[in-house]
């Protein structure tokens, strides 16, 4: 094997060599090399350049230069003149970028430099060295799309998309957080996020905020922002991380829906369910009040048309009074029902003498459609903390469907069971029961299997709403054709 | 399904001024029974309408008065049954609290013929004889 010495020797020593090591390098390298006299005829063309071009060596070698490069190249670039300008200056000209398309070749871009190559302080002939740069524009086009493509998403969000350092300072902030805060990106840039939250979720955010920058996971959750007005926005949070390359938590990302319209459509919702089911107890409660009504304005008939037996006188003015106290009872029964809800506000109650009101105020609907209604209740009280109206409205609309269930009569069985410290509250009816398929949509808003006009598909949902804030759950077990049970099951108190 | 009875064994015979009262609401029987007997007509009455088929199988009443919701029938749904399973033909006038005068249900239920009147609860003395006397003299002087 020959040495270090021994090879430059071989080399300084053959100009053959050297030749050789220049063509091999010429021929070897990515870059198309063509080199012109001062006539601007092609001296020699590297095997890149006549590939590129598609051109054999013999029509191009002597062949000007003029007649290499097609027309619109030479006249867009000018770079016939650039050529000349290199032979008189004897400087070098820093290229420009070329977009050359040869015939039956997808276009090119190629960027170029001018050499010129000096003998006896005369250029004697230029270098022109073009790399292809085809595919570096194209990626570079392709980064920009992309990222003007997530800009857009970003920009165009509905949803509030800040990022933040690790220590939960915003670095951006988008237009749907904007718009939804009133504050600009540039008023909150730098800004700590738990000085945007509501005070009462600061500890939250900043716990977050701590877990996040550890790499933990966080759970979604519901923080409250103010706003430039001083509102406070219900906002859904889903947090995540982003990394670096070496896995460390750089950055902190903060995807937030505005639930202001939600909320207001939740509210909406319980308020229609409610509406809905004072519509379908409306006829019910004519029927009830009105009779009593009837029986002492009967009674008054009879006294102002002067009955006179003194026993039947006096069983008309009892039954005048009977009949507005029994009234008076229903309309009461009446209030406790439709008395705005607390909104949550919870207190130990006895969930039995709820549930016996509530039932004694839908018995009549069931007589009507010929369905039984069994109690069984424990003995003595049941507490549990809970909100009367709420518990009242989801038990309510469980009688509901089940008698919508039972359209041509059928049992119905409501009972309360205690033990272990949970509290469960079951209605079972013999009605039609729920298919499988649907089982796991029931309790999906809008859900219904009712036709058109029969029911809002809501009153389930809201059901399932009001017992997991109070922190309960509710499950249903049926069989097509045996009828369908509603398990509401609470922690004692 | 046609449980009509051709010839019931019992059936008393017309009875000009004989009037059924349907309402499971003691109440409702209790004021409807004095009024109709102070202005002149015989009583029966019912609280359910098995009770009712039950009376009309066994005796012939000139008017009958129903309650639009009773504990085992819909007042409507009665008035069918009485006309397919007892030979009833007596005018049927519907009480109750449960629908208002021009409710479509009740407008329907007049023009079909089913129920010769509707009346409204509380009741009001007057109008009510005045109706009951209306259908006897229509179904007097046809």
């Amino acid at each position: 094997m020959a040495t270090r010495r021994e090879w430059s020797n071989i080399l300084l020593s053959s100009d053959k060599w050297q030749e050789q090591l220049y063509d091999m390098l010429l021929e070897s390298i990515p870059s198309s090399v063509l080199l012109v006299d001062r006539s601007l005829r092609v001296m020699s063309a590297n095997r890149n350049f006549l590939e590129k071009a598609r051109r054999d060596e013999r029509s191009t070698i002597g062949a000007s230069m003029n007649d290499v490069f097609p027309t619109p190249i030479l006249e867009f670039t000018r770079v016939e003149e650039k050529v000349r300008r290199v032979f008189e200056q004897g400087e070098l000209l820093r290229g420009e970028q070329i977009t050359y398309r040869a015939p039956g070749i997808p276009t090119r871009v190629y960027y170029y430099t001018v050499v010129p190559v000096k003998a006896n302080g005369r250029v004697e002939c230029a270098m022109i060295l073009m790399d292809d740069i085809t595919e570096k524009v194209r990626l570079v086009e392709q980064a920009h799309l992309v990222q003007s493509r997530l800009a857009n998403v970003v920009e165009y969000a509905n949803d509030l998309l800040v990022s933040a350092d690790t220590t939960g300072c915003i670095v951006t902030w988008n237009p749907a957080a904007e718009r939804v805060t009133g504050f600009s990106a540039r008023e909150v840039q730098g800004r700590a996020m738990v000085d945007l939250c509501e005070p009462g979720d600061r500890e939250d955010m900043r716990s977050m905020i701590g877990q996040l920058a550890r790499g933990q996971t966080v759970n979604s959750r519901e923080l409250h922002l103010i706003s430039r007005s001083g509102a406070l926005i219900p906002v859904a949070w889903a947090f995540s991380c982003m990394r670096d390359e070496s896995g460390k938590v750089s950055a902190l990302v903060a995807v937030g829906r505005d639930l202001t319209e939600r909320h207001a459509f939740e509210v909406q919702l319980a308020q229609n369910v409610k509406l809905a089911a004072l519509g379908v107890m409306a006829g019910g409660i004519a029927h009830e009040l009105r009779n009593p009504l009837s029986v002492s304005y009967s009674a008054a008939q009879f006294l102002k048309d002067g009955a006179t037996d003194p026993a039947f006188q006096e069983e008309c003015v009892q039954k005048i009074l009977d009949g507005i106290e029994r009234a008076s009872g229903i309309i009461e029964n009446l209030l406790r029902f439709s008395r705005p809800s607390e909104g949550g506000n919870m207190k130990i109650i006895d969930l039995v003498s709820v549930v016996r009101e509530t039932v004694r105020l839908l018995s009549n609907q069931g007589a009507l459609q010929k369905v039984s209604v069994a109690e069984d209740y424990p003995v003595g009280s049941v507490l549990i903390n809970g909100n009367t109206s709420q518990l009242q409205q989801v038990l309510m609309n469980l009688i509901f469907n089940a008698y919508a269930a039972m359209p041509k009569g059928g049992d119905l069985k409501i009972s309360i069971r205690s033990e272990g410290g949970r509290v469960a509250l079951i209605v079972r009816d013999t009605g039609s029961g729920i298919a499988e398929a649907i089982k796991a949509k029931i309790f999906d808003p809008f859900f219904t299997t009712k036709g058109a006009g029969g029911g809002t598909g809501l009153g389930l949902s809201i059901c399932h709403t009001i017992i997991s804030q109070h922190q309960g759950r509710i499950d249903v077990d049926s069989k097509i054709g045996k009828g369908s049970t509603f398990t509401v099951s609470l922690s004692a108190r | 399904m046609m449980n009509r009875d051709p010839a019931p064994l019992r059936q008393t015979p017309a009875q000009p001024d004989n009037v059924l009262v349907i309402d499971d609401e003691p109440g409702v029987r209790w004021s409807l029974q004095h009024l109709l007997e102070d202005n002149g007509f015989t009583v029966s009455t019912a609280a359910s309408g098995v009770e009712a088929i039950k009376s009309l199988k066994a005796a012939k009443f000139c008017i009958v008065l129903v309650d639009a919701k009773l504990p085992d029938i819909d007042g409507i749904d009665l008035a069918r049954r009485i006309r397919i399973e007892t030979p009833c033909q007596a005018p049927l006038i519907l009480v109750s609290g449960y629908f208002y005068d021009d409710d479509a249900v009740i407008r329907e239920i007049l023009s079909s013929g089913l129920f010769a009147a509707f009346a409204t609860k509380p009741i009001a003395h007057e109008a009510l004889i005045r109706l009951v006397r209306d259908a006897l003299s229509k179904r007097q002087s046809p």
